[in-house]
C-alpha cells in the first residue's frame, strides 16, 4: 500500500494524510499485482529472523512502486508473486508445527 | 577550512574501551596539529551504535568527562554508517561561529555476536518496510548488486577484483584491520556466500576503532589540507522506496555540489575513499561520483585503473573493506587517509604527486551521502 497526493502526485510508503508540499489530500492505492523484479537468498540469521535460508523479493507493481517481502518459496525474476502459494505455504507450516 | 590535525587508532578487534579509543584520536590527532586541546572551541563526536553495543548514550558528555573542566559545546552526530562524514560536514559548518573545531569518531563492535551484529547494523534500514521483512544490510547490497549485473553486465569476479585489490591495499596500511593478513582471490572465491550473489569476503568487517580531526577556519602550517568541497544529501531510508537501485541519488546530487563548489571535475581526482561496505558499493560509488559513466566502472577495475599504480587509485587504505568498519569513525578515517596522501606521508602507499583527494560516505542504502573534496594548500 502507498499514499498517493491527489494534487501532485507524490507517493509515500507511510499512513500520512496531507501532502506538506502543496497540501492535498492523499489517496491509499492498494497493491495490485507483484512482478518479481530482483531476489537474494539469505544464509544468516539474525534474532528476527532465524530460520535460514530465506529469500528477499524486490516486488515492483503496475505502476512501478516496489516492496520488499520475505519468503520462503523459491521464485525466479521475471515471475509474478503468488500470495496464495505464501499463504498456503505459511498455514502448512504452522500446521506441521502443531502436529510436531 | 583547513584540516590541520588528523588522529586514528588501529581498526579490528580492539581490547580498548570506548573511552580509551575516542581519547587516544583525539590526543594524536590534537599532538598532529599545531594548536593544544584548550584552543579547542567546539567537538562534535560521531557514533552509530553506543546505545545498543554499550549500553552508553549521551555520548557528548562522555567526550567532555575526557577533557576534564573543557566546557565547549559538545554534541553527537548519528546518520546510519555515514555518521563520521556527516559529523566532518558538521564541525565544517560551525566554522563559521568557532575558529577551531575537533571532530571524532569512536565504535566498538566486536564484542558483539553475530547475529546482534546483524540485528544492530539493520536498524540504519527502516523498521516496517525492511527489517521486519528479513533485508538485512548484506541482502539490500545483494539486491543491488543482482541489478546491477542484470542492467550493466557487472560479473562475479569484477566484485572479487574489488575485494582483492583493497586486501592488497590495507596490507601496506599497519593500522588497518586485515594489514598482514594475506588474502588470495581463491580464498575470496570460495568464502562462504551471505546473500546471492554477495559472499564473505564481499562484506566489510566488524571493527573497533576511533578517528579525529582537527579543522580551523585559518591555515596554520604548511601540512595544512584545504577543504574545498563539502555536501551532504539525503534520501528515502528503504530499497522498497526507490524506483532505480542501481544508483544514489544523494551520492548524485552530494557530489554535483561539491564538484561545483572545489571548481573541479572527477577528471581532477588524484586520489578517491569511497565507502566500499560491501564491494558492489565501491562500483556503485565511482559511477555516482562520476569517475565513470553509469555502467562503465566494471571497465575500470578490470583495467586496473583504481589501483595504487592506476590513473585513479581507490581505497589506497584498504576502504571499509579491508582497513576496517567501526561505524562511527569510518568516515573520518577516510578523510585521514585523504590528509595522509595530501601530505605525502602514507608511506609504502603513498601515490605520487597527490594533489586533490575525495571522500564518499553512505548512510544505509544511501538515505545520507557525504562528499568531501580535499586540496594541498
Amino acid at each position: 500500500m502507498v499514499w498517493q497526493c491527489e494534487k501532485c502526485n507524490k507517493t509515500w510508503y507511510y499512513d500520512v494524510e496531507r501532502c506538506i508540499f502543496c497540501g492535498g489530500e492523499l489517496d491509499a492505492i492498494p497493491t495490485t499485482q507483484l512482478k518479481i523484479k530482483g531476489l537474494t537468498k539469505v544464509f544468516i540469521h539474525s534474532s528476527e529472523h532465524k530460520e535460514v535460508p530465506y529469500y528477499i523479493l524486490l516486488l515492483e507493481d503496475c505502476f512501478g512502486n516496489s516492496q520488499i517481502r520475505k519468503t520462503f518459496i523459491e521464485y525466479r525474476v521475471g515471475d509474478l508473486f503468488d500470495l496464495k502459494s505464501e499463504v498456503a505455504y505459511l498455514t502448512e507450516k504452522v500446521s506441521n508445527s502443531i502436529i510436531s | 577550512m583547513y584540516v590541520i590535525g588528523i588522529g586514528r587508532t588501529r581498526f579490528g578487534v580492539l581490547k580498548e574501551s570506548i573511552t580509551q579509543l575516542a581519547y587516544n584520536a583525539m590526543y594524536e590527532a590534537i599532538f598532529d596539529s599545531p594548536i593544544s586541546i584548550t584552543d579547542i572551541n567546539a567537538i562534535y563526536v560521531s557514533n552509530f551504535l553506543g546505545s545498543s553495543y554499550e549500553k552508553q548514550l549521551h555520548l557528548n558528555a562522555v567526550i567532555s568527562s575526557l577533557l576534564p573542566e573543557l566546557r565547549i559545546p559538545i554534541i553527537r552526530i548519528e546518520t546510519g554508517c555515514s555518521s563520521g562524514a556527516s559529523a566532518f560536514y558538521q564541525g565544517l559548518m560551525a566554522l563559521s561561529r568557532f575558529e577551531n573545531v575537533l571532530v571524532v569518531g569512536v565504535e566498538r563492535m566486536t564484542h558483539a555476536t553475530g547475529t546482534e551484529n546483524i540485528e544492530y547494523l539493520a536498524m540504519a534500514g527502516d523498521r516496517k518496510l525492511d527489517q521486519e521483512e528479513g533485508l538485512i544490510f548484506p541482502a539490500s547490497y545483494a539486491l543491488i548488486a543482482q541489478q546491477h549485473m542484470m542492467r550493466n553486465g557487472i560479473k562475479r569476479e569484477d566484485l572479487s577484483n574489488v575485494s582483492f585489490k583493497n586486501h592488497k591495499n590495507a596490507n601496506l596500511n599497519p593500522m588497518a584491520h586485515f594489514y598482514n593478513k594475506q588474502v588470495t582471490m581463491e580464498m575470496i572465491d570460495k568464502s562462504p556466500m551471505i546473500s546471492t550473489p554477495l559472499n564473505l569476503f564481499d562484506c566489510s568487517p566488524v571493527s573497533d576503532g576511533a578517528s579525529a580531526i582537527v579543522v580551523s577556519r585559518e591555515k596554520k602550517s604548511d601540512r595544512d589540507v584545504e577543504v574545498i568541497g563539502s555536501d551532504l544529501a539525503t534520501d528515502y531510508i528503504s530499497l522498497a522506496q526507490r524506483k532505480d537501485i542501481t544508483s544514489f541519488p544523494a551520492a548524485r546530487i552530494a557530489a554535483a555540489n561539491a564538484f561545483r563548489q572545489a571548481k573541479i571535475t572527477p577528471k581532477d581526482l588524484n586520489v578517491v575513499e569511497v565507502h566500499d561496505c560491501f564491494t558492489i558499493a565501491e562500483l556503485l560509488a565511482m559511477e555516482d561520483i562520476g569517475i565513470c559513466q553509469p555502467g562503465e566502472s566494471k571497465y575500470f577495475i578490470r583495467d586496473e585503473r583504481t589501483t595504487l599504480h592506476g590513473d585513479i587509485p581507490i581505497n589506497t587504505d584498504g576502504g571499509l573493506k579491508a582497513d576496517g568498519h567501526p561505524i562511527g569513525a569510518s568516515g573520518i578515517a577516510q578523510i585521514f587517509e585523504i590528509v595522509t596522501q595530501i601530505r605525502g606521508e602514507a608511506g609504502k602507499r603513498q601515490v605520487d604527486d597527490v594533489e586533490i583527494g575525495l571522500s564518499h560516505s553512505i548512510g544505509g542504502i544511501g538515505g545520507t551521502a557525504v562528499i568531501h573534496i580535499l586540496k594541498r594548500t
